[in-house]
C-alpha cells in the first residue's frame, strides 16, 4: 500500500511563514553588530516612473527592510529620467559606505537600457544577484550574491526537507531572472534538470517526466493536473496579474490549483509561496553584503 | 555503566576541583551548594542518552508517511527535561537506567503528542516550533492529528512492552499515573479551561493555577514520580518528590511567561510576546515582573529544600531547579 504513490496531496510550500521565520533571524542576526560596524545595513532601491506595481513592490520591500532593521534607501526619479542621471545615481550609492544593496526596481521605463543599467552595479553591492559577476560565480559553483527568485525556491524546497538530488527536475520558461538560474541551483543540487521552454513540442510529455516541476512563464493556467506526475512537487513562480468577474483583480501564478493539489504532493502556491520568499533573500543578501563588509 | 553523578563522587573532575567554596565539607542538610554541580554538562549527556534512546524507541516502518511524520517531532531536539527528571529520580531512589528508560521516551512520547495538536490550526496555529516547520506544516493536519494519536498510544505500549527489572504492580501505576497526567484529569482538562478562558480578562488567580498545574505541571509531576515508582520509592518519598515537581512545575511556567515578554524569538525558539499580543491572562500580567520572578525564585529555594535530604545524591534534581529559572529559553 506505502509502494503506490503520494500519500499526501497538495500540502502547502509556505513562502508566507519561512520568509517570517528568515527576516526574525536575520533581524537577530543583525542587533549584535550594528554597534560592532556603527550603522545598520543599507539597502538603496532605485525606482524610475510611477508604475503602480513597481511602488507596490517597492513599498513592500521597504517595509520589510524596516521589520527587520535595515536601513532603506529609496531613489525614485521621474519617468523621463536620463541614462546619465540614473548612471550618476548608481555610481553614487557604488561610493556610498551606508549601502550595502543596490537594487534597481524593473521594469524601467523603454528608453532606459535596463542590462546596461545593471551591468554598473558594484557586484559586491548587487543585492539582487543579477549582475554578470554574481551570474558568472553561480555558473561556476562559487560563492556570491545569489539572485533572489531563485534562491527562494530553493531554500523553501530545504526548508521542507525536498532534497533534489537524484530527482528530475523540469523549469518551465529560460528568462535570466528566473529560468536559467533555477536551473542552475537544481542542477548544483544534483538534480537532473530539463529546461522547457516555448519551442519545447509536447510540453505535457516533458512536464510529466517532472519530480519537481517549476514553472516560471508567466501564463495563467498553463499547467494542469493532467500534466503533473503523481506526487511531484511544484513551485510556481509565474506572476499574474487577472481580471476577477467582479471586475476586481487577482494574482495566480502558471498552475491551475484545484486540479494541481489533486496530483501533487507538495505545491508552492501564488501568493503565498515563492513571492515573500524572493523579498526575504533580498533582504539575506543585503545582510550578507553587510557582514562581509563591514565585519571581515 | 557509570553516570556523571557517579562518576563525580568517584573522583572530582579537575574543573570541580577549580571551584571555590566546595569541598568545604561543611554541607550540612538543608543548604547544599549546587553551584560546583556541572549541571551543562550533566544535561548534556543525559540528553544525548536521551535522543539515543529515542532514535532507536521509535524505528522507521509502514506506513513510512505516519511513522515518518511522527519521527519528525519525536526527533525535533528539544530540552529532554522530562526524560531527564524521570531518569534522575529514578537514580536518586537507587534504580537504573534499564528501569526508567522506556518511561523516559514515553514521557517525551506524550510531549511530543502534546505539542503536534497544539500547534494545529485549530489550537494555536504555529507554524513554526523551535526553528522547525510544525508537523502539520509538513505533513497536513490530518497526518499531524494521527501522528498525535499514534505517539500517544504508543507511549503506553512501549512502556508495558520495555521496562526491564520493575515489578508488574509498580509498571501499571506509572502507566495509570501516565495516564491520569495526560488525560481530561491533567493536560486535556487544563487545556480546555485554557481555551475557554481565551479572550477573558477577568480570570482569576485560582482559574489561572488549575490551569497550568493540569497543562504544564501534571506531566513534570509524572516525570519525577514515576521514576521513583520504577525504582521502588517508598510512600513517603515519593510525596516528597511529587511536591518537589509541583514547586517546579508552577516556577517553569511562571518563568516561561516572563521569558514571553523578555527574551526575543531566537532565544525562545518560538515567537515572543506571543501572549502579550492575544491578551492572555498570564502571572506578568497579574503579579508585574519582578513579583513574579521572586515568586518563581521562591518557589525553586522551597523545591530544593523538599529533596535536600537526600544530599549530594539531590544534586541533579536541585541543579535542574536552579536551571528552570536561569534559563533564558
Amino acid at each position: 500500500m506505502a509502494d503506490e504513490a503520494p500519500q499526501r496531496l497538495g500540502q502547502r510550500l509556505d513562502g508566507k511563514a519561512l520568509a517570517g521565520k528568515i527576516q526574525q533571524e536575520l533581524s537577530d542576526r543583525i542587533a549584535p553588530l550594528i554597534e560592532k560596524a556603527g550603522r545598520p545595513p543599507g539597502l538603496a532601491v532605485i525606482m524610475v516612473g510611477d508604475n503602480p506595481a513597481s511602488a507596490a513592490y517597492v513599498r513592500n520591500k521597504e517595509r520589510a527592510c524596516e521589520r527587520v532593521g535595515i536601513a532603506s534607501f529609496g531613489k525614485h526619479l521621474p519617468s523621463d529620467a536620463t541614462f546619465e542621471q540614473v548612471e550618476n545615481l548608481i555610481h553614487e550609492l557604488n561610493a556610498d559606505d551606508r549601502v550595502d544593496g543596490i537594487l534597481v526596481q524593473l521594469p524601467l521605463p523603454d528608453h532606459l537600457d535596463s542590462v546596461a543599467l545593471l551591468h554598473l552595479i558594484d557586484p559586491v553591492k548587487d543585492a539582487d544577484g543579477l549582475h554578470p559577476v554574481n551570474l558568472g560565480h553561480l555558473v561556476r559553483k562559487e560563492e556570491g550574491l545569489r539572485s533572489c527568485t531563485p534562491a527562494g525556491v530553493m531554500r523553501l524546497l530545504e526548508e521542507y526537507n525536498i532534497d533534489p538530488a537524484g530527482k528530475t527536475a523540469v523549469v518551465i520558461g529560460r528568462s535570466i531572472l528566473v529560468g536559467k538560474p533555477v536551473a542552475l541551483m537544481l542542477l548544483d543540487a544534483n538534480a537532473t534538470v530539463t529546461i522547457a521552454h516555448s519551442r519545447t513540442p509536447d510540453l505535457a510529455a516533458v512536464t510529466r517526466t517532472a519530480d519537481i516541476l517549476v514553472p516560471a512563464v508567466g501564463r495563467p493556467g498553463l499547467i494542469t493536473g493532467d500534466m503533473v506526475k503523481p506526487g511531484a512537487v511544484v513551485v510556481d513562480v509565474g506572476i499574474n496579474r487577472v481580471t476577477k468577474p467582479d471586475g476586481g483583480s487577482k494574482l495566480v501564478g502558471d498552475i491551475d490549483t484545484d486540479s494541481v493539489s489533486e496530483v501533487a504532493s507538495y505545491l508552492a502556491p501564488v501568493p503565498g509561496g515563492v513571492g515573500p520568499m524572493t523579498v526575504a533573500m533580498l533582504l539575506h543578501n543585503t545582510v550578507l553584503s553587510y557582514i562581509q563588509r563591514c565585519c571581515s | 555503566m557509570m553516570s556523571p553523578l557517579q562518576d563525580k563522587r568517584v573522583s572530582p573532575s579537575p574543573q570541580s576541583l577549580d571551584e571555590p567554596a566546595q569541598s568545604n565539607g561543611s554541607t550540612s542538610d538543608s543548604s547544599i551548594d549546587t553551584s560546583g554541580f556541572d549541571l551543562a554538562c550533566y544535561l548534556a549527556q543525559q540528553q544525548k542518552r536521551v535522543e539515543v534512546a529515542l532514535d532507536q524507541s521509535l524505528p522507521m516502518a509502514q506506513p513510512e508517511t505516519i511513522y515518518d511524520s511522527m519521527r519528525y517531532s519525536l526527533l525535533a531536539g528539544g530540552k529532554r527535561l522530562r526524560p531527564i527528571l524521570c531518569l534522575a529520580t529514578c537514580e536518586l531512589m537507587g534504580g537504573h537506567e534499564a528501569q526508567s528508560m522506556p518511561t523516559a521516551c514515553a514521557l517525551e512520547m506524550v510531549h511530543t503528542m502534546s505539542l503536534i495538536h497544539d500547534d494545529l490550526p485549530a489550537m494555536d496555529n504555529d507554524d513554526y516550533r523551535r526553528g522547525k516547520l510544525t508537523n502539520h506544516k509538513v505533513y497536513g493536519d490530518d497526518i499531524a492529528i494521527l501522528a498525535g494519536d499514534g505517539l500517544l498510544a504508543y507511549a503506553f505500549e512501549y512502556v508495558a512492552e520495555n521496562t526491564e527489572d520493575v515489578p508488574a504492580p509498580r509498571i501499571l501505576k506509572v502507566v495509570a499515573q501516565l495516564g491520569r497526567a495526560v488525560g481530561a484529569s491533567g493536560l486535556v482538562g487544563g487545556q480546555v479551561v485554557d481555551l475557554e478562558c481565551e479572550g477573558k480578562t477577568d480570570m482569576t488567580l485560582e482559574t489561572l493555577h488549575f490551569i497550568h498545574t493540569h497543562k504544564t505541571s501534571a506531566l513534570l509531576e509524572v516525570s519525577v514520580v514515576s521514576g521513583a515508582i520504577l525504582a521502588g520509592a517508598s510512600e513517603a518519598d515519593q510525596q516528597r518528590l511529587l511536591s518537589y515537581a509541583q514547586k517546579i512545575g508552577l516556577a517553569f511556567q511562571i518563568v516561561d511567561d516572563v521569558l514571553d515578554i523578555t527574551a526575543t524569538s531566537e532565544e525562545l525558539g518560538k515567537s515572543a510576546g506571543k501572549d502579550l499580543k492575544a491578551q492572555k491572562l498570564t502571572y506578568p500580567s497579574l503579579w508585574g515582573i519582578e513579583k513574579s520572578q521572586r515568586e518563581a525564585q521562591s518557589l525553586v529555594e522551597q523545591a530544593k529544600a523538599e529533596v535536600s535530604g537526600w544530599g549530594e545524591k539531590a544534586l541533579p534534581l536541585m541543579a535542574i531547579a536552579d536551571y528552570i529559572t536561569a534559563r533564558t529559553h
